[in-house]
């Protein structure tokens, strides 16, 4: 019998591998704070978002009714 | 030696090229997804963490290689203890078939230097030089290791088979 180096493929049976950088560079305490809070940024935005989205009607109501409210 | 320049970069495109490869080589000495796994990202960090400093000897990935051989080191399970670990393992899809049972106990008979050279050589695809340096061994040591572990190997599993 002649030694087949394929018979080591039935020691790892088929898979597959997902590579997650983001995790070694993290174990490695590498991770760029900025990548690590990704929600802060998105939360900032998101706040002035609605502030905007309330306050512009708000202004543009009140100019179309006289200024009701600066009175 | 003078001190070689190792960027995050040409880490990450190691990781990109070979992080399959030692993730076959730790698997196939834990038999543990989750420790192979755990195994190759350490590694890496390890590589992040003293790129810096790393002054060889040898290559980048022949440090990682020994830092995968070394973190699956203590780690290797006897024939008959395979565990499927499915649950949370999202990355890892498995064939229907588990490990051959008398390919890993034959595996595990062999001595650990003849079973290192013969999984970086079908793993890793590395010539005998990489594995020489790889494992700080001679060259003709690796060509002798390499023929007795085929041997080896075909004589447990023929003994399995009868």
């Amino acid at each position: 019998m002649t030694f087949n180096d394929d018979v080591l493929n039935r020691l790892t049976p088929a898979l597959t591998w997902k590579p997650d950088w983001a995790d070694a560079l993290e174990r490695a305490g590498e991770l760029d704070p900025r990548r690590r809070q990704p929600w802060a940024k998105r939360r900032l935005i998101l706040t002035l978002a609605l502030f905007a989205a309330v306050l512009i009607p708000l202004v543009a109501f009140g100019a179309a009714n006289a200024g009701w409210f600066f009175r | 030696m003078s001190s070689k320049l190792v960027t995050l970069e040409s880490i990450e495109s190691a990781y990109r090229k070979r992080g399959a490869d030692f993730f076959r080589l730790a698997l196939a000495r834990t038999s543990d997804p989750k420790l192979a796994r755990n195994a190759v990202q350490e590694s890496f960090a390890r590589a992040i963490r003293a790129r810096l400093g790393f002054r060889g000897p040898g290559s980048l990935e022949a440090w990682i290689c020994r830092c995968v051989l070394h973190a699956t080191s203590d780690t290797l399970r006897p024939a008959g203890e395979y565990e499927l670990y499915e649950a949370g393992m999202d990355d890892v899809v498995w064939s229907p078939a588990t490990p051959d049972a008398d390919v890993r106990a034959a595996v595990r008979r062999l001595p650990e230097r003849q079973r290192d050279v013969l999984f970086l050589r079908f793993y890793l695809d590395y010539d005998y030089l990489t594995i020489a340096e790889t494992l700080g061994i001679e060259t003709e040591t690796v060509s002798a290791t390499l023929h007795a572990a085929r041997k080896n190997l075909t004589r447990a599993l023929e003994e399995a088979t009868r």
